[in-house]
């Protein structure tokens, strides 16, 4: 078993294929950091550009990686956590957080990141029993299910839009996806929590990427390996929704992220999981903070970074979906 | 039966009322139709001078209450909360969202929209025989303007003629004693949202408010009126003064904003969180008062 399992996987191999992926991620860094609309002064560069362009590296990361993870678990390349819904409900946990805990400014940086976990993950698991058949999760329910939940819990977003008052452009850029935040102590230590939350979630994910491989074989074929097939799923599931809720909760809902960059990585560098995470979370931030440039730069106005990974992503999705009904 | 008598009432005054009333001008009054072009450039009809109006805008509300016609008002929208009266009269929803069956409900001889963002009701109205009339003044002049033509619409009166020509001469006055040369001119920053950060570009009302109270908006070339713009644009320009129009910041937190301590207004503590940002915002009579608020405080410490 183990000979089968490593056959084709060089260590050497996937740290050089890693180490591209980071150089590629730090220069898009270094470049983002020189790009923006007042100049290079190092005041600009340090405080404003890069705590902005460190945010997209985790938002963006986080995004693919669970993309990453969703669409091995489901067995289903049209996966993602935007069209599952996952964002949506982390969405609205978040926009809860932020109607609740208007006033006060403390106990919202961390209980708005732990809200957006709870819806995450509460969408995530509702999605996943509505579209269960019978022990299998077939696509056609599965991305019916995301959709409908996150159709509904969009409404539910759009119906609080109307009590809210004061905290209407903050919610509307939360829909849009939105990484321009202004930074003080408290968004620092929200970022912080989210950054803790995706950190632990990153290393749980990672711990379990051989299991995904045999889960990616098909079930049964993983249990009769010695997996325990449930387990891993709940444990999978479980953490790319509170990565996926905890970055959703300080940038919004970013779609085609988490759906694009795994399949890139798929087509370049194969589809064991082992590299296919990791090189995912680096070029899901290389991805981002390219976007994120381009929002904050481009026009005199900022245009919210959602509507720039939209405009790439829904082309790509659709490519996908005309291939997936093809030859299989 | 009150609708009717209030009807017998509205034929009353322009049967008695019109033939005193009508006034040469630009404004033709024949055969019983009158025609006005509003602030679109649209040309609204009307048989008769109206006497039941819906405001669909804060600013269009103290607009009618300023030129002495507020008991004519009979909706308003859930954001007009001046004058006090205002509270009074019956709303028609939100600002985005009247709700079109209760303004046909309340059958209304005139509904006043302002802004490119309600066209959208003005043909819908319009089709339901409803005479709508556009008020989108976006700056102090054109506000005088909007307010003589509005005034024209609703029954020229002694008090609104006078009230609008006391705010023009206060308007004058300001504009002398605020007045500054262009390089003496204060940089101004002006936040209307924290999250996303949000500015008015110079062809706003707010903007005008700022240029005639002697500052200098730094947000100029923006292509709309408000816009979400990059921190980053706000500490290269270094404004002499912050003005938070929006109650969730208070100035206390701008130096706390991470990178924003090298703004000179950051430094020098000019950030001003204390004037009530509708007598700003909205294109209505209180912005003389937004303009000596503005100009006090762009003096102070001088």
């Amino acid at each position: 078993m183990k000979e089968i399992e490593e056959a084709g996987f060089s260590r050497t191999r996937s740290v050089r294929q890693l180490s591209a992926f980071f150089l590629l991620l730090v220069g898009v860094t270094i470049l983002s950091l020189y790009t923006g609309p007042a100049g290079s002064e190092l005041e600009i560069i340090t405080k404003v550009r890069l705590p902005r362009i460190l945010l997209g590296v985790i938002v963006g990361g986080t995004l693919a990686m669970s993309g990453a993870v969703f669409q091995g678990i489901l067995r289903n390349p049209l996966a993602d956590p935007y069209i599952l819904g996952t964002s949506t409900g982390g969405a609205l946990g978040a926009i809860i957080g932020l109607l609740i805990f208007s006033g006060s400014k403390m106990v919202s940086s961390i209980f708005i990141p732990l809200l957006a976990f709870a819806g995450s993950f509460l969408t995530t698991f509702l999605v996943y029993l509505l579209s269960r058949r019978g022990g299998r999760v077939p696509r056609e329910t599965l991305l019916l299910s995301g959709v409908i939940i996150g159709t509904l819990f969009g409404a539910v977003i759009m119906f609080l839009m109307t009590w809210a008052e004061k905290e209407l452009h903050e919610i509307l850029y939360v829909l849009m996806g939105f990484l321009g935040i202004i930074w003080t102590g408290e968004t620092v230590t929200t970022v912080v929590t989210v950054t803790v939350m995706v950190a632990a979630g990153s290393a749980i994910i990672y711990y379990h990427s051989r299991d995904l491989n045999l889960l990616s074989l098909g079930e049964e074929q993983a249990f009769s390996l010695g997996v325990d097939v449930e387990r891993t799923k709940i444990i999978l599931f479980f953490s790319a929704s509170l990565i996926t809720g905890a970055v959703v909760s300080v940038s919004g809902l970013i779609g085609f992220v988490g759906l694009i960059v795994p399949h890139i990585i798929r087509m370049a560098l194969g589809s064991d999981n082992r590299v296919l995470i990791p090189a995912s979370f680096l070029a899901g931030s290389s991805l981002l903070v390219v976007a994120d440039t381009v929002a904050r730069s481009v026009f005199l106005q900022e245009i919210p970074v959602g509507v720039v990974t939209a405009i790439f992503g829904a082309p790509f999705f659709i490519y996908l979906l005309r291939r997936e009904r093809g030859p299989g | 039966m009150k609708r009717s008598s209030h009807r017998l009432a509205a034929l009353l005054i322009l049967v008695f009322g019109s033939a005193a009333c009508s006034s040469p001008g630009d404004n033709t009054e024949a055969a019983n139709i009158i025609k006005f072009t509003d602030d679109l450039g649209r040309v609204v009809e009307l048989s008769k001078r109206p006497e039941r109006i819906i405001s669909l805008a804060p600013n269009i509300t103290e607009i009618v209450f300023f030129l002495g016609s507020g008991e004519k008002l009979i909706g308003v929208t859930s954001y007009c909360d001046w004058p006090p009266q205002a509270r009074e009269i019956p709303r028609v929803g939100d600002f985005s969202h009247p709700s079109i069956e209760r303004i046909v409900e309340l059958s209304p001889d005139l509904v006043l929209t302002t802004s490119h963002e309600q066209d959208r009701w003005i043909g819908k109205l319009f089709s339901l025989g409803i005479p709508v009339y556009s008020v989108y003044p976006h700056d102090c002049e054109a506000l005088l303007n909007s307010m003589e033509n509005l005034l024209g619409l609703l029954g020229d009166t002694p008090a609104g003629l006078d009230s609008i020509r006391i705010m023009a001469e206060k308007l004058a006055k300001l504009g002398k004693t605020f007045h500054l040369e262009g390089n003496e001119r204060p940089g101004v920053f002006i936040e209307i949202s924290k999250s996303p950060l949000m500015t008015a570009g110079s062809s706003s009302f707010v903007s005008d408010l700022i240029e005639r109270a002697g500052g200098r908006n730094i947000a100029s070339g923006l292509p709309r009126d408000y816009c979400v713009i990059n921190a980053e644009r706000v500490i290269k320009s270094d404004p002499d003064i912050v003005f938070l129009f929006h109650g969730l910041s208070k100035k206390e937190e701008l130096s706390r904003r991470i990178g924003w301590g090298s703004i000179g207004a950051v430094k020098k503590g000019r950030v001003y969180d204390d004037i009530d940002p509708d007598i700003v915002l909205r294109p209505g009579p209180r912005a003389v008062l937004g303009i000596k608020e503005i100009g006090e405080r762009l003096r102070e410490g001088n």
